[in-house]
Formats: structure tokens, sequence, C-alpha cells
């Protein structure tokens, strides 16, 4: 342990809250980071436990296990749990843990408000899950809200627009306390460009969500007022415009994708340098590249709505600005190769999510790319290839680099080695799962079936099975996960401050597990 | 009294370790303590204050 490692344990102040009231009261950075990743955990399973739900109906063809009515109940819950509820916070979770162990702060900028951001989130949870028990059930019409479906239906489509504007002030006052932290509160001598690239990807994305989420809340806002209080925003009847909503909740929507995908290549830029025992390649364009993205991710909205109907001047600019994205994006992926190359490369369960990451993601980024292409979006709009696309983004690219990142700083936050066999058992389940689930739905897709349907045509029936094989392969295997959570948490070998003998940064001076208190005495970088 | 303090972010450096006083490390915390809190308020505010107005924009935005 480093001298200023020491230190730190000695600034550790005594106070150390127990009990249930701790973690309701806490103004702790590493507690309300654990309880974004627990929240986030649970939301992964019930979100997950729909997928299974709509996988096992679409085992074969027919109406088996639900109505439709549920069915479009289960997809669109499964869309907005899995995005607001878990990827989210999850990444929120590392950003208040890791952020301020990286910067050298002692805590976040506003304690107090970061309780507050985490403990408005499970009452937008219960708005979200108890919407199933109210009459007519929960929402069905899609995640993106689309009006006039959305005026239309129940008291759950109220209850989902607070819990929208609920979660979306969560993360604003999140990332209000992030970019704060950033910008003020760093170690003397940690300049912007000394920062670690999931620092800046945080930075980064923290400002793409303080751009969009009040874009969405206005959106959902006009929902509710079309809802309750007369006005014709998006009521064609009344002179309204149904498609403005999709123009607003696009320009929301698409920066929304990056900020479910930065933190995950900062993440992916922290472990595979560490693991590669080589200084990332190309830091600075890495920066520069993470800054286009989140740019272009402002320019490109309108390329989920070329089936509505745009002029063609209209479909050619977002078709290339799509198009454009491809290159920082193909930076990133370049830098991370060129890192691995010819470094002394160890394959630890971080550094093998990580890779599946750059691999799987890629997949998923260049299906993107063919359906930016237009004329053949037209063709694909709603069906499965898209949802093979996103899944390929969202799971292996987002869902894999928050294990990947679990994996590489759970012996940091618990003091103890998660348990190697079981990790890469889950790896391996979760890799091979994830593309027997997905990859057929490109043929799928590309074969004509339509998504957010509980039944099909024959001819679809093997590649749905298939499907369905393997997301209850990756479901389950998803239990290995927790299983090592708690065996890391209960005990087992203990790590050092180092952890990882590749690993740099403020973090790992600091003992293991980090002390409830660091950074008191900020430290001095040079 | 001299404290060490760990370069951390070696390969961003040269020197592994640095050197720097007690008292200078302090007071330059207490300076930068003073500094950070009028700064974060200040930054809070400017973001508070953007994301107000991108809501309202995009509502009466609507209007029209």
């Amino acid at each position: 342990m480093s001298d200023a490692a020491h230190a730190h344990a000695h600034d550790d102040h005594s106070h150390h809250p127990t009990g249930l009231m701790r973690w309701v009261k806490t103004t702790n950075h590493k507690d309300i980071g654990t309880m974004y990743l627990m929240f986030a955990l649970i939301m992964l399973f019930s979100a997950g436990t729909m997928a299974l739900l709509i996988r096992a109906e679409l085992f074969q063809p027919g109406l088996q296990l639900t109505n439709p009515e549920f069915f479009n109940q289960l997809t669109t819950m499964h869309g907005l749990i899995m995005i607001f509820g878990a990827i989210m916070p999850a990444f929120t979770g590392f950003a208040n843990w890791q952020v301020p162990l990286m910067v050298g702060a002692p805590d976040m900028a506003f304690p107090r408000m970061n309780n507050w951001s985490f403990w408005i989130l499970p009452v937008a949870a219960i708005f979200l899950l108890g919407s199933f028990f109210l009459p007519g059930g929960a929402v069905a019409g899609g995640w993106t809200m689309y009006p006039p479906l959305f005026i239309q239906g129940g008291i759950s489509y109220d209850l989902t627009i607070l819990a929208v504007h609920i979660m979306g002030l969560s993360s604003i006052m999140g990332s209000i306390n992030i970019i704060t932290t950033i910008l003020n509160m760093r170690a003397p001598g940690l300049t912007l460009m000394k920062m670690p690239l999931f620092v800046w990807t945080w930075l980064i994305t923290a400002y793409l969500l303080i751009a969009t989420m009040p874009v969405l809340a206005g959106a959902v806002t006009m929902l509710l007022t079309d809802r309750n209080f007369g006005t014709h925003f998006f009521n064609a009847a009344g002179g309204g415009d149904p498609v403005m909503f999709q123009h607003i909740f696009w320009f929301f929507g698409h920066p929304e994708v990056y900020i479910l995908i930065l933190p995950a290549f900062g993440i992916v830029s922290q472990i595979i340098p560490t693991f590669a025992r080589k200084p990332l390649f190309g830091y600075a364009s890495m920066v520069y590249a993470t800054s286009s993205i989140a740019v272009l991710s402002f320019i490109v909205w309108a390329h989920h709505m070329f089936a509505v109907g745009m002029p063609v001047t209209g479909q050619l600019f977002f078709m290339f600005s799509t198009m454009l994205i491809a290159v920082p994006t193909g930076v990133k992926v370049f830098n991370w190769v060129a890192t691995m190359w010819k470094g002394s490369m160890t394959f630890e369960t971080p550094m093998l999510f990580a890779i599946a990451f750059v691999c799987l993601f890629t997949v998923g980024g260049f299906s993107g790319l063919v359906l930016a292409i237009a004329p053949v979006d037209i063709q694909l709009q709603d069906t499965y290839y898209v949802v093979a696309h996103f899944h390929y983004v969202l799971v292996s690219g987002a869902l894999f680099s928050i294990f990947a990142g679990v994996y590489y700083w759970l012996p940091k936050w618990t003091g103890h080695m998660y348990d190697e066999t079981l990790g890469k058992w889950h790896f391996w389940l979760s890799t091979i799962g994830m593309n027997i689930v997905f990859f057929p739905m490109h043929f799928l897709g590309l074969a004509g079936m339509p998504r957010r349907i509980p039944d099909y045509a024959l001819q679809f029936t093997e590649f749905n099975q298939i499907a369905t094989v393997g997301a209850f392969i990756f479901g389950f295997s998803q239990l290995i996960f927790v299983v090592v959570i708690m065996k890391a948490i209960k005990g087992g070998q203990k790590a050092t401050s180092q952890v990882w003998e590749g690993a740099e940064g403020l973090e790992w001076t600091v003992p293991s597990p980090a002390p409830y208190h660091t950074f008191v005495t900020a430290p001095l970088v040079r | 009294m001299d404290r060490t303090v760990t370069c951390a972010l070696s390969h961003l450096c040269d020197c592994p370790t640095c050197q720097i006083t007690q008292e200078a490390f302090t007071e330059m915390n207490r300076t930068n303590n003073m500094a950070s809190n009028y700064k974060k308020y200040r930054t809070a505010i400017l973001l508070g204050l953007l994301a107000l107005g991108l809501f309202l924009f995009t509502v009466f935005s609507g209007l029209h």
C-alpha cells in the first residue's frame, strides 16, 4: 500500500452508521453507489423475468401463456424498466462509487441531493411495477409512449408518465452532481486530459442527460395534459400533431442510446489497459471520439422515423449523419484493439466481458449501419432485425460492460476477490446464451417477422424456438452472477489495494475494501 | 514535516513519487475548498437553469 493510501486509511472517520437508517439517510457516495447497483440488479431480474415470459410465449405460434394485451404490457414494461430501472441506475451506481475515487474527491459535490436522486427511484419503480395490478393492467403502448395510443389508456398511463418524470428528475439531479464533482472537485494536478476515461465518458454522458431529459419531461408533460386537461398537443382531432411527439421523443431517445453506451465505453477503456498491461492507445482520440459521438447523437434522431415519412433531403441528411457516427465509434474500437495489440494479456472475467463487448457491440453497430440506410430501414422497420440490433447494443454492449465493471471493481468494493471459476462460467453461459437469443432474430427480421406480437406465422417457428432456448440459458446464468456477488460480499480471498497488477489510477491507492471515507485530504497528481 | 503523495497516474507523469510539505498541502486544500464551494454551487445552478430552460422550451414549442 502506498503512503498516500496509509494516510487515507488514517483519515478515515470512525463514524460509520449501521442498520436500516444508514441506507435511508446516507449521504456517502459509496453507500449510494451500492444502493444504485442493488436497485439495478433487482430491476434487471424483474424486467428479465418479463423477457422470459415473452420468450416462453413466443416458443411456438399461437397463444400459450398470455393474451395479446398482457403480452404488449410485458414488452412495454420490459423496455421501460430495463432502460430506466436497470441500465441507467447501474451506470449511476458505478459513477457514485468510482468518480469520487478516481478524481480524488472525498464525496460527490452534493451528497444530500445524491441521497434524494436515489431514493425517488424506488418510488418510480413501484409506480411502474404496481401498474400491473391496476384496472386495465400496465401500459401497453411500447416504451416509446407514442400517442394516440398513449393518450387513450387507463390510469396506469398516468402513473407511467409520473414515473418517467421522477426518473428524469433523478437523472438530472445525478448528472448535476456528477458534472459538478468532476469539474470542481478533482485532486490538484488532475487536469481534464489526465482524467481516467470512465470519468470522461460519464462527464459527457451527464451533459447528454441534462440536455435530453428535460425534453422527455416536456414531451410526457404534454401527454399528461392531453390526457387530463383537454389540451391537444398530440391529438389530431383537436388540431394537434402526433408526429411531433415522435420528433420530440427521439430527440431525447437517440442521445439516450449513447447515455446507455458511453459509460460502457468508459468501463471497457479502464479494463482493457489493465489486463493488456499497456496504457490505453490514443487517449486523446478516445476523448475526442466520445465527444463527437455525443454531439452527433443530437442530429440523427429522425432515423427512427424513416417509415413515418419525410422529404428525401431529410432522409439523406439523417441517413448520412447516422453513418457518420461510425467514424468516432470506429476510432474507439480501433484503439481498444490497438491497446490489446502485443500486450501481456491475461483473461480474467472482467477482460473476457470487455473483449466480448468489443466484438459483439461491433455486431450491433454494424446492424445499426444497415438500419441507417433509409430504403433498407423502411423494409426492416418494426421487424425483429431492429430487436436484434438494439439487443446487441444494449445486452452485449451496455449489460456486458456492467458485468465487466462489477467483476473489475468488486474486490475494491468488498475487499474480497470474487470466485474466478464461477465468473468464467457466468461469462461463457451469458455470451453463448446471448448469441443464441439474439442472432437468430436477424434472420427473423429479414424474413419479415414483426416485433411486439404474441403470435406469428409458422415459418418463423424454428428460429423463435432457438431464441427462446437461448433466452433461458442467458436468463438463468445470471443467477451465477448473484452467487458470485454474494460470495464476494460474505468473504473470500483478501484483495490487495492494487487488486490487478496492471491497474492504474487513484482508486487503486486506497485499501480494499475502500474505507468509508476516502481522500478527506486531496491527493496530489503529477 | 514532509508528506509523500503517490503519483497515482504513473503513466501520465515522470516521477513515481513526489514530495510536498504538509503545511503547503493543508493550505492548498483550504484555498481549494473555499473556491470550489463557490464554483460548485455556480456550476449546479447553471446546469439546473439549463435543464429548466430546455423543459420550458420543449413545452412552449408544443404550444405552436
